[in-house]
């Protein structure tokens, strides 16, 4: 009976957690363009090692999100030495995309830290 | 300009290859009189040139989702078959069978689809922020 509660509170976790991650991979690279400038190899280890393992992304994927923010002009990026081989790609957030972060975080991030919202968390 | 995208500037030269070798091909046939191969031809150029065109569309919509119902490559088909069958009809060796005539007609015909593209074309673009549609843009 256990293990059967057990396999369903599994699937719904997963399938709860897929839907909800369709969007973080955008707010994971904001934060990781907020903290500084950063190639992608550094954006995608950001994602992995901040979010302790739960989001994860290939470097192509992050390519083509990084080409449509930078075609809205919310990111931007310059060409900076790397250690050995051609230029790197230094993404960062554009002024638009730092105001963008701002709003979508005092709107949809700041409510989860009320004093009641976290009790409940906890 | 933003638009013009690297698999579209691919697609376009493929296409004014293909446009070029098929005029070459037509006007050779109807030189030597060989009017049974003109339909298949014709027929080759079009799938050819489709074949092309969803695999550049995919190429560029993995690139950069751009949200205008195929209406890029649309209008650089219309231009590139244009100019080139133009420029081979007053500069190239025409056969004494193609008339400018059939050329304009096209030209109207298929510029008449291209307006009505158009018109779908802007319509769609009120669902996207700077041609990238809403619901992709985040996803």
């Amino acid at each position: 009976m256990s293990k059967h509660i057990d396999t369903d509170l599994d699937e719904l976790l997963k399938a709860w957690e897929d839907t909800y991650k369709k969007g973080q991979l955008t707010l994971w690279i904001f934060l990781a363009l907020k903290e500084e400038p950063k190639y992608v190899e550094e954006i995608r280890t950001f994602v992995v090692e901040k979010s302790q393992g739960s989001m994860s992304c290939e470097e192509q994927s992050l390519y083509r999100v990084l080409r449509k923010f930078e075609h809205v002009e919310i990111v931007g990026h310059e060409l900076r030495k790397g250690n050995k081989g051609p230029d790197r790609k230094y993404y960062f957030l554009t002024e638009l995309g730092v105001q963008l972060f701002h709003r979508f975080v005092e709107r949809n991030i700041h409510i989860f830290f009320q004093d009641d919202i976290k009790s409940i968390l906890v | 300009m933003k638009t013009l995208t690297p698999p579209l500037i691919r697609f376009a030269l493929v296409a004014v290859g293909c446009t070029a070798g098929f005029r070459v091909a037509l006007s050779s046939l109807l030189t030597q009189g060989h009017f049974n191969f003109v339909v298949p031809v014709a027929i080759l150029f079009g799938l050819v040139m489709f074949l092309a065109g969803r695999y550049f569309g995919r190429r560029d919509n993995e690139y950069l989702p751009i949200y205008d119902v195929g209406f890029r490559f649309h209008l650089v088909t219309f231009l590139q078959y244009h100019i080139v069958s133009y420029g081979w009809y007053w500069f190239g060796f025409p056969s004494v069978h193609e008339h400018i005539g059939a050329l304009n007609a096209t030209l109207i015909i298929w510029g008449i689809c291209l307006a009505v593209h158009a018109y779908y074309y802007v319509q769609a673009r009120r669902h996207t922020i700077k041609h990238i549609n809403r619901d992709e843009l985040f996803d």
